[in-house]
C-alpha cells in the first residue's frame, strides 16, 4: 500500500479502527437497537398533529451543514453542542465512521484492504491531537458539483456546474459559479463560421468592431479559448434568453483537506447511516 | 469483532434520550473562528432566530394540516391559507412530490399560492397531515443582500382517504428555505428582523406502511 500524504503518525491510543469483520456486524447491532428505539416511537405517538420522529431521522445527514456540524464534532445527533458526556461516550473517532457509507462495497471487500486502510488513515488524520481536521465552507476547502438540466436550443442537456462558496468585502457570503462543464455548446462555435473579424481588419483599424452592435451573440467575436468556454457560453445563453434551467438532477460536495479528498452524496435509505455521507475518501498528492 | 466499536454504538442509540447536559464547544482556530463569527451570528442571535424560525416553521406546519383538512369549515381553511401565504416571501415554490405505482417519485413545483389552494381540493375525502417533532435548522448566514439565510428540515407525513380506504400515504422530508429580513415596524417606528419561509424543497418520499 502507498503512503498517503498528509498521514498522520501519532496519537495510536486514540485510533479507530475499520476492520472488514466490525463494519457490517457493528451496523447490524446498531440497526438491532436502532429497531428497538424505532418500535417504541411508533408505539408512543404523540396526540394531536405532531408524531414523535423515528429515532433514523435524527440520525440521518439532513443537510449538508449538519455533516459539517458532525464532522467537525461540534453537534450533537440532535444539532446540538457536543457535551463532554457525548464526547466521552461518542469520541469523535467512532463518530467519524457513521459518516462513511457504510454499504460501500470496498469496505467489506476480503481481497482488497486498500480502502478500509485509506478510511482509517484519514480518520486519524482528521483526530490528531496536534491538528485536529475541520470543515469551513469558506476557506476554498469545499465545491460543490451540480447536475443540472437545461433546456438550450428546444432540447434538454444535462450540464455539471461547479459552485464555491464565496466571501464578499462586508463579510457576507454566497455561492457562485466556478465553472460549467458541458458540450451542449457546439452549435455555438459552430457559429463562428459565419460571425467574425476578418482577417484583414487590422489593416482597417478594426473599423468592423461595430459589427459586434447587435450582434445575436457577441461570444463569436471572442478568441477561441474564450468563444469556447461552456461557461461563458453558458452565461452569454442565459443572458440571451436562449436557455433555461429546467431541474437539479444531482448534487455533490468534494472536500479537500491536506493530502486527501472527500466526496459527500446524499444517500436517501432506510437506515441510519444516510442522508449526506461520506461516498469517497481519496489520497491525493498536494 | 471490534468490541469498543459495538459498545460505543450501543452509546450511539442510547444518547438519543440523554440530553441534559452542559454544552461544549470545540476548539477553532483563531483564523476560523474569526470568519465564522464575522459571517455568522452571535450563539445568542442564533438562538433567537432559531426559535423564531421554529415557531414560523409549526405555524407554516398547523396551517397546512388545517388547510387538508375536509372537516374543517371552509372559512377556517380559507383564514388559514391566507394566514399562511403571509409566512413567506413573495415567489416562494413548493416542491410536492408523489410515489407513482412504479416506486419512482413524482416531483413539481408549484408557487405557494398555487399549493395551498391545490391542497384545499385533493382528489381524497378526507387528508391527514401529520409532521414529526423534529425540526432541524441550520446556521444562520448573511447573504449579500444584508439578509439572513437558513434551512430548515421538516419531515410530513401524508395520508389520503377515499371513504373509509386509505389510498395514499408516504412521509416526505422537506427542506425549508429560511430568510431574515429586517422589516420595518410602522408601529414602533423602528426595524425588526423578521422570519420568512422561503422555498420549499421536497428532498425524499417513501412509501409510509
Amino acid at each position: 500500500m502507498e503512503s498517503i500524504p498528509g498521514e498522520h503518525k501519532g496519537n495510536r491510543n486514540k485510533k479507530s479502527i475499520i476492520t472488514m469483520k466490525s463494519a457490517k456486524p457493528a451496523l447490524i447491532v446498531f440497526l438491532l437497537l436502532l429497531g428497538f428505539i424505532s418500535l417504541k416511537a411508533q408505539v408512543i405517538l404523540s396526540s394531536g398533529s405532531k408524531i414523535e420522529t423515528p429515532p433514523e431521522y435524527y440520525l440521518k445527514v439532513k443537510q449538508f451543514g449538519e455533516f459539517i456540524d458532525r464532522f467537525n464534532y461540534t453537534s450533537d445527533w440532535k444539532g446540538q453542542l457536543i457535551t463532554e458526556e457525548f464526547s466521552q461516550r461518542v469520541p469523535r473517532a467512532e463518530y467519524l465512521k457513521f459518516l462513511i457509507n457504510a454499504e460501500d462495497s470496498r469496505l467489506n471487500n476480503p481481497a482488497d484492504s486498500s480502502y478500509r486502510l485509506l478510511c482509517n488513515r484519514f480518520i486519524d488524520f482528521t483526530i490528531a491531537t496536534e491538528n485536529p481536521q475541520k470543515i469551513s465552507l469558506y476557506q476554498g476547502q469545499v465545491k460543490a458539483w451540480v447536475k443540472a438540466r437545461i433546456v438550450f436550443t428546444g432540447k434538454e442537456h444535462l450540464v455539471d456546474i461547479e459552485m464555491i462558496p464565496e466571501v464578499l468585502p462586508d463579510r457576507s457570503a454566497k455561492w457562485s459559479i466556478n465553472k460549467v462543464v458541458t458540450d451542449c455548446f457546439s452549435s455555438v462555435t459552430d457559429s463562428m463560421t459565419t460571425h467574425f473579424i476578418a482577417p484583414n481588419s487590422h489593416e482597417t483599424g478594426f473599423i468592423n468592431l461595430n459589427k459586434l452592435n447587435g450582434t445575436s451573440n457577441p461570444a463569436y467575436f471572442l478568441s477561441k479559448g474564450l468563444a469556447t468556454d461552456p461557461t461563458l457560453l453558458f452565461v452569454t445563453e442565459l443572458a440571451e434568453n436562449r436557455l433555461k434551467v429546467k431541474t437539479i438532477e444531482h448534487l455533490v460536495y468534494f472536500i479537500t483537506f491536506p493530502g486527501y479528498e472527500i466526496t459527500v452524496e446524499e444517500f436517501n435509505r432506510d437506515f441510519s447511516n444516510s442522508g449526506w455521507i461520506i461516498s469517497n475518501i481519496m489520497a491525493v498528492t498536494e | 469483532m471490534n468490541i469498543k466499536y459495538i459498545v460505543s454504538t450501543a452509546f450511539l442509540g442510547l444518547l438519543m434520550n440523554t440530553y441534559a447536559q452542559e454544552p461544549m464547544k470545540t476548539a477553532m482556530s483563531s483564523k476560523e473562528a474569526r470568519i465564522v463569527d464575522e459571517i455568522n451570528l452571535s450563539d445568542s442571535d442564533i438562538e433567537v432566530f432559531k426559535e423564531q424560525t421554529k415557531q414560523k416553521v409549526e405555524e407554516f406546519q398547523q396551517h397546512i394540516i388545517t388547510i387538508g383538512s375536509k372537516d374543517q369549515p371552509a372559512e377556517r381553511r380559507n383564514m388559514a391559507e391566507k394566514e399562511a401565504l403571509k409566512l413567506f416571501f413573495k415567489g416562494a415554490e413548493m416542491q410536492t412530490s408523489v410515489l407513482m405505482p412504479d416506486g419512482s417519485v413524482s416531483i413539481q413545483s408549484r408557487t405557494m399560492d398555487k399549493y395551498l389552494a391545490r391542497l384545499k381540493s385533493l382528489p381524497y375525502t378526507a387528508v391527514v397531515i401529520k409532521f414529526y417533532d423534529l425540526v432541524y435548522i441550520s446556521s444562520f448566514t448573511k447573504g449579500p443582500d444584508g439578509k439572513y439565510y437558513s434551512s430548515a428540515t421538516v419531515i410530513q407525513e401524508f395520508t389520503g382517504f377515499t371513504g373509509d380506504n386509505l389510498v395514499y400515504k408516504d412521509v416526505t422530508k422537506k427542506e425549508i428555505e429560511i430568510v431574515i429580513d429586517l422589516v420595518e415596524d410602522k408601529f414602533f417606528n423602528e426595524k425588526k428582523w423578521r422570519v420568512f419561509l422561503g422555498n420549499i424543497k421536497a428532498t425524499e418520499t417513501k412509501k409510509a406502511l
